[in-house]
């Protein structure tokens, strides 16, 4: 099910904010539990037994990690909950690539399909085993609390990927959340709704028309400028209407965004950019081997090693590797290059940006001769009309696409709607209305057979 | 409701769409997008149906969606205010005219389906015309957008005239453009002063004299193909013209009809489909008014309002759609005994698809 579909926004999230609100404590866990499960269960019913598999066999082996007392033991059944964790995401995720990559396609039966947001709550399931290992948490011992912040259906298909620490004072409380935080995550959920079906959807559109006119250097430029926004509000969209549901069940996600277009470096950009990754690979990857503690070359190597992995977890292709490995790149220069030669701010900024639309030339490819095509076809410099009039049709998605990247016009607009209730009713309801118009026109098919 | 209000009001939106929805009875036909609406999914217990009933409940929900053709304005609305001039691959031009956006015509279309159209003249022994009808976009090219996604029909036409015998139908058209209304305003198709030129070229070309133009009734509004593909809130209609009576006797797939003209879809939206009952794989016309001449004609929607005009100069007209004609081609020219073989497609049958091509017996 999908936060921007009929059914969710008609049934599901209705019913599910009114219930919970209304329920004693003790049952307000293994209702979000089995929420979650239908949320899930709706489009991915066939992966419903490897969703209680992990549950079980996380919950078991946190409880076990919890009581054990020797370091092997402990060390054992934390690798054990790794292996089926990353196991699974593995199988499901990488198996098809790994044996076409080994000559060994065909030969084996690979799953044909990736389970829902299997890469977000593998993540989520090993980051509380190891924490629970490194004993900065005690395991949870009510399966539905469990149950609940592994498969919380708001972060369950694009993260944020959370912290078990970050939830558990509220999986333990009667959430009865106020009407100041109604509201709030209303506003959010439409704010985040808006972003992905006003701007998102339609840049997603404008750059595969772009995409399309291969060969021409403009076309290449705008495609991957629009792709570089239509992800951005797409994720964020996403997210923000994560935190906005959260706030209506009485949780409080960490943001997975601050503006990360505003960077001032490709450093400061990774910090800004799905906050919740980069922070699971700096605590889990990084700082276990090292991190930048061991010296210039055993660094490089840990960045290398994170930024592979990184682009590896983004999707199941050399191309996703090579992106990761760019930003490798990007980020040693960065580090040894701008930033110690004391590069101009506005040099490190242009980098940054750069690299970051560049880079959407290995992550859109569906192949590695697609992406040289696009890289190719960027720096040929043959250009015809088809570029501006495009841009021209989509003058306003991208100016305002643009302004909404810019810290300070978010900010002016937060407390603007801030302090007029009545305008930021009116504008949210607006936004809304056009959210579900725009939904309706999706679905929208004029059967013209007699257009001939 | 004080402290909370977006809350309230937001959440009342949204539950009170879902409670109309499954209060209100379901439509079950859409007159705009001229389709079977999805009704309600039964519910199968079995856990391997499941995914397939989420979906179909997903589909149900947009297709039942409560005011869901005032939404699909609303959007458009929306679109156009935000300055987009492509919607629904239709293109708002000057004038409130719409056009269909045509830079997806392929070349190798319009070179194939000529080809085929060569291959039947030669196999029918029968001499073949084609009147090639260009969309609205080619003759209003200046109520175009600047660079526009269109294709180029003078170009593709000269494809198809290197293979068979091409009526100039273009020049003509535009030379009239700014004087009359050719193509409606919201559908894909010519008018009747449009189909009148296109009429008189086939007249020059067949060394005919053109008969005087019968009475027209007219019928407004008339919203068409494009206004449902875009259906903007203040988009001007259509007058919808058609030719009152003519002394010919129409059959339609074998069954005879009274008169030219579906009365019953007069009453609907789609007021371009009554003429001659919309489309068929085969019609016949009959004038008993003149002795002799059959004319077998390879004919779209186009040609609807067009051939009433054109059997007044000959006993029988035999036409078949191609799209839905599934016998062999060559066997049926032969078989009707005609005289000449005559063509009327619109530029877009010829170049968006293979429809002649894959004609049986070519």
């Amino acid at each position: 099910m999908l936060f921007s579909s009929l059914t969710f926004l008609f049934y599901f999230l209705p019913a599910v904010v009114l219930i919970h609100r209304l329920l004693p404590q003790k049952a307000q866990n293994p209702f979000l539990f089995a929420a979650s499960l239908v949320f899930y269960a709706w489009g991915e019913i066939r992966y419903v037994p490897l969703f209680f598999a992990l549950l079980l066999a996380d919950y078991g082996l946190g409880l076990l990690l919890g009581r054990a007392r020797g370091g092997t033991g402990r060390k054992a059944l934390m690798a054990l909950g790794v292996l089926v964790d990353i196991g699974a995401l593995v199988y499901y995720k990488y198996s098809g690539f790994l044996l076409g990559s080994l000559g060994l396609a065909g030969r084996f039966s690979v799953p044909q399909s990736l389970p829902l947001g299997i890469s977000f709550f593998t993540f989520q399931a090993v980051g509380y085993l190891i924490d629970v290992y490194r004993r900065q948490t005690e395991p949870e011992r009510d399966i539905f609390a469990f149950g609940a912040f592994l498969f919380l259906f708001p972060q369950l298909i694009a993260g944020p990927i959370v912290r078990y620490g970050d939830l558990k004072a509220a999986l333990h409380t009667r959430r009865r959340p106020g009407a100041e935080a109604l509201d709030k995550g209303m506003a959010l959920f439409v704010a985040g709704l808006a972003s992905k079906v006003l701007l998102a959807n339609p840049l997603g559109a404008l750059s595969e028309e772009l995409r399309a006119v291969t060969g021409d250097s403009a076309c290449q430029w705008a495609h991957l400028t629009a792709y570089t926004l239509h992800i951005y509000f797409d994720f964020w969209g996403y997210s923000v209407m994560t935190l906005g549901m959260g706030r209506m069940l009485g949780f409080r996600f960490p943001r997975n965004f601050n503006h990360p277009y505003a960077a001032a470096s490709i450093t400061d950009f990774w910090r800004r950019w799905h906050i919740t990754l980069g922070g699971w690979f700096r605590d889990y990857v990084y700082i276990p081997l090292g991190g930048s503690r061991k010296g210039t070359a055993r660094t490089l190597l840990n960045m290398l090693v994170v930024w592979a992995l990184s682009g590896f977890w983004h999707g199941a292709g050399w191309t996703f590797i090579l992106w990761g490995l760019w930003f490798f790149a990007a980020l040693v220069i960065d580090k040894y290059a701008l930033r110690r030669f004391h590069a101009p701010g506005i040099v490190r900024r242009v980098f940054a940006l750069l690299c970051v639309v560049v880079g959407y030339a290995f992550f859109t490819a569906p192949d590695l001769k697609s992406a040289g095509e696009t890289l190719a076809a960027l720096f040929s410099f043959r250009a015809g009309p088809t570029a501006l009039f495009w841009l021209r049709e989509n003058a306003v998605l991208l100016a305002v696409s643009v302004a909404c990247c810019v810290p300070p016009v978010i900010e002016a607009g937060r407390r603007l709607l801030g302090r007029h209730t009545a305008l930021r009713c009116a504008c949210m309801l607006a936004a809304l209305l056009i959210c579900l118009a725009a939904l309706a026109k999706s679905s929208y098919n004029p059967f013209i057979y007699f257009r001939f | 409701m004080k402290k909370a209000p977006l809350f309230v009001i937001a959440l009342t939106l949204l539950l009170g769409l879902g409670l109309a929805q499954t209060l209100l009875p379901d439509r079950t036909f859409s007159d705009m997008e001229n389709r079977v609406l999805a009704g309600r999914p039964a519910f199968g217990l079995a856990s391997v149906s499941m995914s397939r009933w989420a979906d179909s409940f997903e589909t149900y929900c947009a297709d039942q969606l409560p005011l869901r053709d005032q939404f699909v304005s609303l959007y458009t609305a929306w679109e156009a205010a935000t300055g987009h001039r492509v919607i629904g691959d239709v293109i708002l031009g000057g004038d409130s005219r719409l056009f269909d956006r045509t830079d997806g015509w392929k070349a190798r279309n319009m070179r194939l389906n000529a080809s085929a159209l060569a291959d039947l003249e030669e196999a029918s022994g029968l001499p073949l015309y084609l009147l090639a009808v260009p969309s609205a976009a080619a003759v209003y090219a200046d109520c175009l957008p600047a660079g526009a996604p269109v294709a180029d029909e003078e170009e593709l036409l000269a494809l198809a005239a290197r293979e068979v015998n091409v009526i100039p139908l273009l020049p003509a058209l535009k030379a009239s453009a700014s004087r009359e209304a050719l193509y409606y305003r919201t559908d894909h198709h010519w008018t009747a002063a449009g189909a009148r030129i296109g009429y008189e070229r086939v007249c020059a070309a067949l060394g005919l004299s053109p008969l005087p133009e019968p009475a027209l009734a007219e019928l407004e509004p008339f919203y068409g193909s494009f206004y449902a593909r875009c259906p903007l809130p203040w988009q001007r209609p259509d007058t919808f013209a058609y030719p009152e009576d003519l002394p010919l006797r129409l059959t339609v797939s074998g069954e005879e009809k009274d008169g030219l003209v579906d009365r019953e879809q007069l009453r609907g939206r789609d007021l371009y489909a009554a003429l001659l009952y919309g489309n068929h794989d085969r019609i016949e016309l009959i004038n008993d008014g003149v002795a002799e001449g059959t004319w077998f004609v390879i004919k779209d929607s186009y040609a609807n309002a067009l051939l009433p005009a054109l059997a007044r100069h000959c006993h029988r007209v035999v036409a078949i759609d191609a799209r839905h004609f599934a016998g062999d081609v060559v066997a049926a020219a032969r078989e009707t005994e005609g005289d000449l073989i005559l063509c009327i497609q619109g530029v877009n049958s010829l170049a968006s698809g293979r429809t002649l091509a894959l004609l049986e017996g070519l």
